[in-house]
């Protein structure tokens, strides 16, 4: 029978600019990520990327995160894979981002592919915009087997993920 | 950026927590990676500023032809 098991939580009590799952056991199928996050950034939202073993680069070349720009109302991904994460700071306190992420067969020594998703909500109290809903691939570049997994926070925008911010994983077998 | 650069780490072997400062090596590689997405940002925006130069330039072309701007605007989408 297939069972989804709780692995650990992560729950800001204070500020950070990364945040890493390490030492994930090795005896599941894949990996299933959820973030509930907010960031410090002025504006709309913020880039977090995700970091595997330590690691931001996928295979392109570029990082698996993006950032949306209010003003052009267009989603800029920085390459591999366009996830917004986060809620920013013209949301209301309770607003968070939502993302998920699938990470399948993660305890393999081949290339992976990761799949994510992301939303978050309105209506922007600044902008008037609404919901969003975004979904993306990625390949890390490092193939070993992940044991560690998380975001770091390197936009110049926003330097903090936010007090409340919470993170889960899981796994799957 | 005056906040202090954080990490937070959850061991999910021991359930240790971590909250630490960046070392100045990951300080280093944090301001990279931050200067890389700036510059990212300006290529970006502006080839959204010229995507929609082309986009109104070419509504106007097709208005001056004597579409309605219906017409103009559905072959533009």
């Amino acid at each position: 029978m297939a069972t989804f098991t709780y692995i650990d939580k992560i729950e800001l009590s204070a500020g950070a600019s990364s945040i890493q799952f390490t030492s994930i056991p090795q005896t599941y199928q894949h990996l299933y990520l959820i973030s509930a996050g907010r960031s410090n950034v002025g504006g709309q939202g913020d880039a977090w990327l995700m970091t595997i073993n330590g690691s931001t680069s996928v295979t392109s070349g570029n990082r698996f995160g993006a950032y949306y720009d209010p003003a052009s109302a267009t989603l800029t991904g920085d390459g591999g894979g366009n996830i917004y994460l986060t809620s920013g700071n013209d949301w209301t306190a309770e607003t968070y981002g939502s993302a998920w992420f699938l990470i399948p067969n993660y305890t393999t020594t081949q290339t992976k592919t990761i799949i994510g998703r992301s939303m978050w909500g309105g209506p922007n109290p600044t902008s008037g915009r609404g919901f969003l809903v975004f979904a993306a691939g990625a390949q890390p570049a490092n193939t070993a087997a992940i044991t560690s997994l998380g975001f770091s926070n390197p936009d110049s925008g926003g330097t903090q993920m936010m007090t409340g911010s919470t993170f889960y994983l899981y796994g799957l077998s | 950026m005056a906040d202090k650069l954080m990490k937070y780490e959850k061991n999910c072997t021991t359930g240790e927590e971590t909250y630490t400062e960046f070392t100045a090596a990951e300080v280093a590689e944090y301001h990279e990676i931050s200067a890389e997405i700036a510059a990212k940002k300006v290529i970006d925006e502006a080839a959204a500023i010229a995507a929609a130069e082309a986009k109104a330039s070419g509504l106007a072309k097709l208005l001056a032809l004597g579409l309605t701007e219906a017409e103009a605007n559905a072959l533009v989408k």
